[in-house]
């Protein structure tokens, strides 16, 4: 006897089709699955049986035979314990004939518990919308409860199931299943932090307004206490919110890396600060069952590198390619995978080994070797990548308590949204989402010199040595002012403001002589 | 002297020189019993000992070192690097240096020796920021007068005093304790090429691809307080090696100075120590001026009563001409010690940050201020 019903695998984010074949022939008792699975669904064959038996139906004494097509694709995951364990009811006629219509236009997923119960799996948005996306006939699909949320959030007809008893049920017409419900919860989500709780440091929340309006990776150089990961962590709460797709796209890669808890969509901006002993695989995705990394993880988000220059050598490097090309691509000899990475960054270090460089009150105990060589750690081409540099001190008592209330995040929220229209209508049609990945053609159109900053520049340039790198950034911020501003066309004043983010550049040697 | 010595003779004191564990007094004695480099090597160890009194120890290194040596390599690669020798004997080899009682038999130089009046500037390698501006604005007021300021290149006061003056166009040399070819530190690299670029020099006595061992900058020391007139200490611990410069001034001579500091600072305690052993006390380019021999104030043409220093029209000019808040900010930024964060510009003007933005921007492209890691100070040197 053969059956078939159909489940879903993963491929990067993305997910595929997959047809689950059981055939059942006389021979010698056996349980094997062809078609590339990994050891974990090898794995499936005990709990399978188990939880067919515990389900209250005998398990076939025979030569069954299990194919997950198409063969040549990688599949990995528990999840397709379920279709493997009704594929099996199925061929030795515990299903009724009747449920062929349900079972050809219906997908299954879930990871069996041995008492034939369903437990939740991750990945389960990426494969629900590979059901959108395609052109396939299959259009309904069955979750384990503890999914059903996330499945809710993908927009198709998904029903959730507690057990293999329910949907064995379900398919002979004795039973219902329930619809997957649409937490109400989602809207409420609301950022940890506000900037209104950070007294002061007008000038790094200025910049990082800027940063936010025109998505401008950002490095932050202070000594300890001065406030870098306070305002980072805040970063996300200016930030617009995110629009149904991309929260999506989010939910995608927490989906397919196993982070989602309470199986909601993500609503709000991703923020991950990983710790500065990541490995690089860690960081940007990959492993021998390449999965996504922090950059990932940050995608249409945050990625803080605090002690940014504690970090390896090249861990740092292998961010060059996410921040240019947005992109990730995890290349093996068997297939090469890519994950969304676009994210903002915000690097910060101390100024020094020791820390206190240019603390007011402190002394700094480093040589200027140490110094050299602790700042030499992050490459030009990193730096050349990072189009704002700020630098923070920590506040003293009486300035502290003498500063009135900030602003709260809702209104620089505002008005970066606001810089941010004018952005999309400005690139509209075009690639180029905000002002810091304009090409060089489009800066010549937008970011027009206007006579009276000519000299400026030309001073600024042979009194600072800023590179023509350099200059394109603080062009680049230039226009992310000039929005800010509601102004059509870059003024003097918005360029002699966009000069001050490039400090990393001014300083050149000077700060490192003495 | 003034006799011009053979191709031959050259060679041959390089040989000696690249033995440079033994002071140069030893082989000026030898070359005064022996006539000249090319005959010191044609004896044995042994007669070093008998007739100089050299140790057999060191008189064997000698020529172990001097005859393994490759002198037309080490030729060729001072040709290569655009570097010169200049041997005691010949005319350019500078007249202060060879009054000392071991002068080096040769100098390796990039770039120019100008005979000019030279003082040195020495201090701590980690100054305090008290110490660099003091060292920034002498050095400045002393290149204004057209003085040489020689120093080691060293970290600390000793770039300061080489970059305060490269930014003044003044006129610097900086003798290493490495050879040329070996630039230590190496973030002086940019620094150095400027020194030769208004006219300065690299000097140095140690073979081309010396590394810089710690025992070598004594010796280094001595070439500093010997091109100079003054030797002026700022900022240097008891064990500085500024107090070696010092001491080497001394037996050669020449007048130290020592600008004070704090009682409680560390970096204090060399120059106190001078200054109470009899050093004159350094408070501006005047003093060191006037520490100066007559000889060199009429070789300067200068009059102490026309002494220049860096506080002048130009920059009051500039300021006359800025408007009210570029004012403010200039005002606020000089009261401050050790430079102010813009964080701390901004919370103090009660301005928005782009207004502030702006205001340093222009006081930094007058050259008003200047910024390091990411504090504003006023700006020490005008051009």
């Amino acid at each position: 006897m053969l059956s078939k019903f159909w489940s879903l695998g993963l491929k990067g984010i993305d997910g595929f089709i997959v047809s689950v074949e059981v055939d059942i022939a006389s021979g010698l008792p056996s349980y094997s699955v062809v078609g590339l699975p990994d050891t974990g669904i090898k794995e499936s064959k005990n709990r399978v049986i188990a939880a067919v038996r515990n389900s209250g139906f005998d398990f076939p004494v025979k030569k069954i035979t299990v194919n997950l097509a198409p063969a040549e694709i990688k599949k990995a995951g528990t999840h397709f314990d379920l279709p493997m364990a009704l594929g099996v009811l199925s061929a030795c006629g515990k299903i009724k004939k009747s449920a062929d219509d349900k079972i050809k236009n219906t997908a299954f997923i879930g990871e069996l518990a041995l008492d034939g119960s369903l437990r939740p799996v991750s990945g389960v948005l990426p494969m629900i919308m590979a059901l959108k996306n395609e052109k396939s006939k299959v259009k309904n699909i069955i979750v384990p409860s503890a999914n059903s949320e996330e499945a809710a959030a993908a927009k198709i007809n998904a029903l959730k199931a507690n057990s293999v008893k329910d949907i064995v049920n379900y398919l002979n017409g004795e039973e219902e299943l329930e619809v997957c419900q649409k937490s109400e919860e989602v809207q409420k989500a609301r950022y940890r932090g506000d900037f209104s709780e950070v007294k002061s440091q007008a000038f790094a929340k200025r910049a990082l307004e800027i940063a936010a309006a025109g998505f401008h990776n950002v490095i932050m150089v202070g000594p300890p206490g001065s406030g870098k990961s306070m305002l980072s962590k805040r970063f996300p709460s200016i930030l617009p919110s995110l629009s149904y797709e991309e929260c999506l796209e989010v939910t995608k890669i927490y989906s397919v890396s196993g982070l989602i808890k309470s199986s909601k969509l993500m609503s709000l901006r991703p923020f991950r600060d990983p710790h500065h002993t990541i490995s690089n695989a860690a960081l940007i995705g990959g492993g021998s069952n390449p999965r996504p990394g922090e950059a990932s993880l940050a995608h249409y988000g945050v990625l803080f590198l605090d002690e940014f220059s504690e970090f390896s050598r090249s861990a740092i490097e292998s961010l060059r390619e996410p921040l240019e090309s947005k992109e990730i691509t995890v290349a093996r000899v068997k297939e090469s995978i890519v994950y969304p990475s676009k994210f903002l960054l915000i690097a910060a270090m101390n100024p020094c080994p020791c820390g206190y460089l240019s603390h007011p009150t402190k002394e700094c105990s480093c040589t200027p070797a140490q110094v050299h060589k602790y700042r030499s750690k992050i490459s030009g081409p990193i730096l050349d990548r990072i189009d704002m540099h700020i630098q923070l001190s920590p506040i003293k008592y009486d300035e502290w308590a003498s500063l009135p209330a900030a602003e709260k995040s809702f209104d620089i929220k505002d008005r970066v949204i606001r810089a941010i229209d004018i952005q999309k209508k400005r690139f509209n049609g075009s690639k180029t989402s905000a002002n810091s990945f304009m090409s060089i053609g489009e800066m010549k159109e937008h970011c027009k010199i206007p006579e009276s900053a000519d000299r400026i520049l030309e001073i600024a340039m042979n009194k600072f040595g800023f590179s023509a790198r350099s200059l394109d950034k603080i062009l680049k911020v230039s226009r992310t002012i000039a929005d800010l501003e509601g102004s059509q066309d870059l003024k003097k004043e918005h360029i002699m403001e966009a000069v001050q983010y490039r400090i990393l550049d001014k300083a050149g040697d000077v700060a490192l002589k003495y | 002297m003034n006799k011009n010595l053979s191709d031959e003779e050259k060679l041959s004191r390089i040989r000696l020189n690249s033995f440079f564990f033994l002071r140069t007094d030893w082989i000026w004695r030898f070359l005064e019993i022996y006539g000249s480099a090319s005959e010191i090597l044609k004896k044995s160890p042994r007669e070093l000992v008998v007739e100089g009194g050299l140790s057999f120890d060191t008189a064997s290194k000698l020529f172990d070192k001097a005859l393994n040596c490759k002198p037309d390599e080490e030729m060729a690669l001072v040709e290569k690097s655009g570097a010169k020798l200049i041997f005691f004997e010949d005319e350019d080899y500078p007249q202060l240096l060879r009054e000392i009682y071991d002068p080096p038999l040769m100098l390796y130089v990039k770039g120019e020796i100008k005979p000019k009046v030279a003082i040195a500037i020495v201090g701590a390698r980690k100054p305090t920021a008290y110490g660099v501006k003091v060292c920034a604005k002498l050095s400045r007021d002393i290149a204004l007068n057209h003085i040489t300021v020689v120093s080691g290149l060293a970290r600390g006061i000793d770039s300061a005093a080489h970059d305060s003056v490269v930014r003044s166009n003044g006129n610097t040399l900086a003798v290493l304790g490495a050879g040329l070819n070996v630039l230590y530190p190496r973030e002086n690299k940019k620094l150095s090429e400027k020194i030769i670029e208004t006219g300065g020099a690299l000097i140095s006595e140690f073979p081309m691809a010396t590394q810089p061992l710690p025992q070598h900058f004594p010796r280094r020391n001595r070439i500093i307080s010997g091109l100079s007139y003054s030797t002026v200490v700022i900022e240097g611990s008891y064990r500085s090696g500024s107090l070696i410069t010092a001491k080497s001034a001394l037996e050669q001579g020449r007048e130290i100075l020592a600008v004070p500091g704090p009682i409680d600072s560390e970096m204090s305690e060399g120059p106190n120590k001078l200054i109470k052993e009899g050093a004159g006390l350094c408070e501006t380019a005047m003093d060191i001026i006037l520490s100066l021999p007559p000889e060199a104030l009429g070789n300067l043409n200068l009059n102490p009563g026309k002494i220049k220093t860096g506080s002048d029209k130009n920059k009051e000019l500039k300021i006359e001409k800025l408007n009210k808040l570029d004012r403010e900010i200039y005002e606020m930024i000089v009261k401050t010690e050790n430079g102010i964060l813009m964080d701390a510009l901004i919370h103090k003007a009660k301005c928005s940050v782009p207004d502030v933005s702006a205001a340093v921007f222009e006081l930094e492209t007058a050259g008003l201020i200047e910024m390091s890691d990411g504090k504003y100070r006023e700006s020490l040197i005008l051009n």
